[in-house]
């Protein structure tokens, strides 16, 4: 493992059952991460070698840890018991008083002592712990050992904790879920946390998706191209000649909604009318509408599927693959068709035929909170900021 | 026998349960009692149990009503941050995976308020579960002493663990019924209480032995197994721990010399399946060799003419009590029960000793040195040996019911009274009170209100004997500290208890308001017993009240007295401790301290 020693340490757990779920993907987001936070190394901690060297694979330092935990003999069982019973017998069932102990301590937790003198005695050398929230059906014991002493060190030296959605929550199983400084959640569905960006929740999900992997790789250089910064809000609209006017009027509705934004507009290279592609009909039809909104980009040159990935929110005047993919990819939707229908189909897909509507439906998802993404790097180093302070 | 009318909930988990406790249950019921079973969600898929016997049951899930989520949840939300910081902050803790916690924690809470809505709505006047050492038991426990209805738990098998394990058989437990002495000894060393401990006999042994001992039994079991016609049947029973490696040669090779013995295999139910098929590996293919797993353990047994047991298991008591002759191959690791030890079996170490054992087994038979072991082992471990344990049980029954409607009478002649004005001075025979103690309570009965009044007991050593009652873990009445010197400061001032032992003064009135003695309790029990049915103000006056020796652990009522006073007895030895700045750890130092002090005499 090669480490700048000048530099602080991030270490993101990761055990077998979350590289399985993720399909590895979870390697790519520390990979992410590590890339996003050059004043640190992030270092990949698990306790399993094959674990191990799929992030190595993956370009991510890793710390394989060892957690071997002996086989207790029926005296040090006993006496194990005995501190456990010690140690929470004061914690009772609320509403009575029965503890916890009791009801449990001979049974289920003397014969489940399989991580008895496994954590490693040296201190962590931290300055953040990314650590999974242990998913009901979906774990082992070395991970959960893993976790539980990470989360245990962090606690007792004063590091921060970043705790990760892998495994869906909800469940009534909620012992599982440590506490943490920052929660970083695929959605705010089931807790209040940070939710991540789409493409970070995707490295944390079971599939495997084409659009998203290709994003993945190219993002830079597609960002590069179209000169469109990370921190923009990112208006994709999909183009077709037949609704210029359409288009025209969503634009012109669009100026002035918020600071920051960029309108990208995708035509088609190979569609001419007129004698004119439809890239330079679109210049012709849209330049004073484009200057209204700060930044507006037409391009013909990256792919839709590409495009989409890095949209914020689809505005279409039609329905087409596109928007079909943006419904699959839960991506916020307003098909605006003039003389069309007006109909919310989800929370986030919405057909509206008045153009002047659209920025009120953004305004309200954006007063939901729905817009609301933080990276895991953004986290990390909040949490890293303020526990300094 | 008066059980018309009465209900009995009972517990039921795994199959091997059934034998234990169906058939009380079917006698309760032919006696006039209804009977409702109950499970719970496990992993091991109770509700299984309950449908392959056609049972039909209520389950703990079914009482998840509105109000019982509210009350789950509400106890999540206090408990979640609790446990987790604890979690955090010991290492004992982390040492159960996080994930196995969670699960086994979520459903211990939901088996609180569920049971404790199943207990309201179905309101049994009794309660019964196989043990309370694991989480329903337990939690069903608590439960019967907060509806204040007595609970009744049995024996599963032989304890073969370390001692201290069995601890907390009798937390809860009205009454635990056991198969005889050796397990009561066992259980009393382990902490739980003697008064609980209830030695009935196994209800199921003599009944299959019966069963599966009969020749045309042993004729069905053979031709099953495919035994041949003359051939010895010998059979093994591997306990369900780790157990030393099959393919030895020595072995396999005394196996193919001896196909006129058949060897049965009889694998433990929780034994998994890969373990089991490699282990057969290197023999299965011998034809002398049969291995079966959903087997009646007990035909088996009946029909062979050896039994071979590996490691700890209850089967190799039932071997014996089938009258048959018992190897024993002991496992690797700390023993805490051994059956050559106990000298009714022979002991052999792996597979390579086998061959030779089971020749000297067959060749020598059970002659009457061994018999003579046999006999007082059987004696130490079964009260009874025979069929009638469940009539027993259904009689134990029948008198914690009936000592929940008490007959009190004015007089106890076994008692000592003196006639103090207001008040009676009570005793047992032969305790002389001190008439300063006397005088001294009268005086504090005046400026305190208090209806009963004890003193300070010294026995004939001069050590204490009796100050006040405190109930312990197991909801059993003790005398706390018991045999410390009176020097002591928790000795010297004036406090209340819940109850105390004769000798005391009581009010007349307050004795004639609960209508003087209860005519069941005679030599044990009857001052406890009136000292919670007056429930007032009862204090110890630091004052030596008489020397005495008087102790009883006379059981005869203890599942009377236990059955009537079930939810009244809670645990308050800790607050008492508390009182005096002590914890059961420092009052443990202050025994050994005492202890050294007495030796170095």
């Amino acid at each position: 493992m090669t480490i700048n020693a000048s530099k602080p340490t991030v270490l993101f757990a990761i055990g077998e059952p979350e590289d399985n779920y993720t399909d590895h993907k979870i390697w790519y987001l520390a990979k992410r991460v590590a890339a996003q936070l050059p004043d640190y190394n992030v270092v990949g901690v698990t306790p399993d070698e094959a674990i191990a060297m799929v992030g190595r694979t993956n370009g991510v330092n890793v710390w394989l840890v060892d957690l071997h935990s002996n086989v207790l003999d029926d005296d040090q069982r006993l006496l194990a018991t005995d501190d456990l019973i010690r140690a929470t017998n004061d914690i009772v069932v609320p509403g009575t008083h029965l503890s916890i102990a009791k009801i449990l301590a001979l049974d289920d937790f003397s014969g489940s002592f399989s991580l008895i003198g496994a954590e490693p005695k040296e201190p962590l050398q931290a300055a953040c712990v990314v650590i999974p929230m242990v998913g009901v059906d979906n774990n082992t014991k070395d991970a959960c050992g893993l976790y539980g002493w990470l989360a245990a060190a962090a606690a007792a030296q004063g590091i921060p904790v970043v705790s990760l959605e892998v495994s869906p929550l909800g469940n009534k199983h909620r012992f599982s879920q440590l506490p943490g400084e920052a929660r970083a959640l695929k959605s705010q569905a089931i807790m209040r946390g940070d939710v991540l960006p789409r493409e970070e929740q995707y490295l944390l999900r079971s599939s495997q998706d084409p659009f998203i992997n290709a994003y993945l790789e190219h993002e830079k250089e597609m960002r590069e191209m179209l000169q469109v910064s990370p921190s923009e809000f990112v208006i994709f609209i999909p183009h077709h000649v037949t609704f210029l006017w359409d288009i025209r009027r969503i634009i012109e509705e669009l100026a002035g909604w918020q600071n920051n934004m960029c309108v990208i507009v995708r035509t088609d290279p190979q569609t001419f009318r007129r004698g004119m592609s439809e890239g330079q009909m679109a210049l012709r039809s849209y330049e004073e509408a484009l200057k209204g909104v700060g930044h507006g980009v037409i391009d013909e040159r990256v792919g839709v599927g590409l495009l989409l990935q890095l949209a914020d929110v689809v505005i279409a005047p039609f329905a087409s693959t596109i928007t079909e993919q943006s419904w699959l990819h839960n991506i916020p939707t307003i098909i605006c068709q003039p003389g069309g229908m007006d109909k919310a189909v989800s929370d986030l897909f919405i057909w509206e035929s008045r153009p002047e509507q659209v920025p009120f439906h953004l305004s309200m998802w954006r007063d939901w909170g729905v817009f609301q993404r933080t990276q895991l790097a953004t986290i990390i180093g909040r949490v890293i900021h303020e526990s300094a302070r | 026998m008066n059980l018309q009318g009465k209900k009995a909930l009972c517990f039921l988990a795994l199959p091997h349960h059934n034998k234990l406790l169906v058939p009380v249950m079917n006698k309760l019921q032919d006696a006039g009692m209804t009977v409702q079973y109950c499970t719970a969600a496990a992993e091991a898929g109770f509700e299984l149990t309950l449908k392959e016997a056609d049972l039909p049951y209520i389950h703990a899930l079914d009482f998840l009503t509105t109000g019982t989520a509210i009350k789950i949840e509400q106890a999540m939300q206090q408990l979640v941050p609790r446990w987790q910081s604890r979690f955090l902050h010991s290492p004992v803790v982390r040492g159960v995976p996080l994930a196995i916690q969670d699960k086994v924690i979520v459903s211990a809470i939901e088996n609180v308020f569920c049971f404790e809505e199943m207990l309201a709505q179905t309101k049994p006047d009794i309660i019964f579960a196989l043990h309370e050492l694991n989480p329903w038991g337990k939690t069903l426990g608590y439960l019967s002493h907060q509806f204040e209805v007595p609970y009744v738990t049995f024996q599963e098998g032989l304890f073969y663990t370390s001692v201290p394990f069995n601890r907390f058989h009798t937390d809860y437990s009205t009454a635990c019924v056991v198969w005889g002495e050796a397990t009561r000894q066992l259980l009393v060393a382990a902490g739980c209480s003697n008064d609980k401990i209830v030695g009935l006999g196994n209800m199921d042994l003599a009944k299959a032995r019966q069963r599966a001992t009969t020749p045309q039994a042993i004729a069905a079991t053979r031709a099953d197994l495919k035994i041949p016609t003359g051939n010895k049947m010998v059979a093994i029973f591997p306990s369900h721990a780790h157990y030393n490696p099959f393919d030895v040669p020595v072995w396999t090779k005394w196996l193919k010399a001896h196909p006129e013995i058949t060897v049965v295999f009889k694998w433990h139910p929780i034994s998994s399946a890969a373990n089991i098929a490699e282990a057969m590996k290197p023999i299965e293919h011998l034809q002398n060799i049969r291995s079966v797993q959903e087997y009646d353990t007990y035909a088996v047994m009946g029909a062979c003419d050896v039994c071979l047991v590996i490691g700890a298991t209850t089967t190799g008591l039932e071997a014996v009590v089938f009258g048959k002759y018992l190897i024993e191959s002991p496992m690797p690791g700390p023993r805490y029960m051994s059956f050559y030890d106990e000298m009714v079996a022979d002991q052999v170490g792996g597979f390579e000793s086998f061959g030779l054992a089971i020749e000297n087994a067959l060749a020598r038979g059970i002659g009457p040195e061994r018999q003579a072991c046999v006999d007082t082992y059987l004696a130490k471990h079964f009260a009874f040996l025979d069929d009638k344990t469940d009539d027993r049980v259904v009689q134990l029954v029948n008198d914690m019911l009936a000592a929940r409607e008490p007959f009190y009478v004015v007089d106890a002649p076994q008692l000592y009274r003196k006639d103090y004005g207001e008040w009676w001075l009570l005793a047992r025979g032969g305790q002389e009170v001190k008439e300063e103690w006397v005088q001294e309570a009268l005086r504090v009965a005046d400026e305190t209100g208090a209806v009963i009044l004890g003193g300070l007991q010294l026995n004939s050593e001069g050590l204490v004997h009796h100050q006040g009652i405190a109930f312990d873990g197991n909801q059993t009445p003790i005398s706390l500290y018991r045999m410390l010197p009176p020097d002591q400061p928790m000795f010297q001032y004036q406090r209340k208890f819940k109850a105390v032992q004769f000798p005391f003064l009581i009010a007349k009135a307050v004795l004639e308001d609960i209508g003087g003695f209860d005519s069941q309790f005679c030599g044990r029990f009857e001052d406890l017993d009136i000292c919670l049915r007056v429930d007032q103000k009862i204090v110890y006056v630091p004052m030596v009240s008489c020397v005495t020796d008087w102790y009883s652990q006379d059981i005869t009522k203890a599942p009377q007295f236990y059955a009537k006073w079930t939810g009244h007895l809670w645990q308050n030895d800790s607050q008492h401790l508390a009182e005096d700045g002590l914890d059961h750890d420092s009052l443990a130092r202050l025994y050994v301290e005492q202890a050294l002090k007495v030796a170095s005499l």
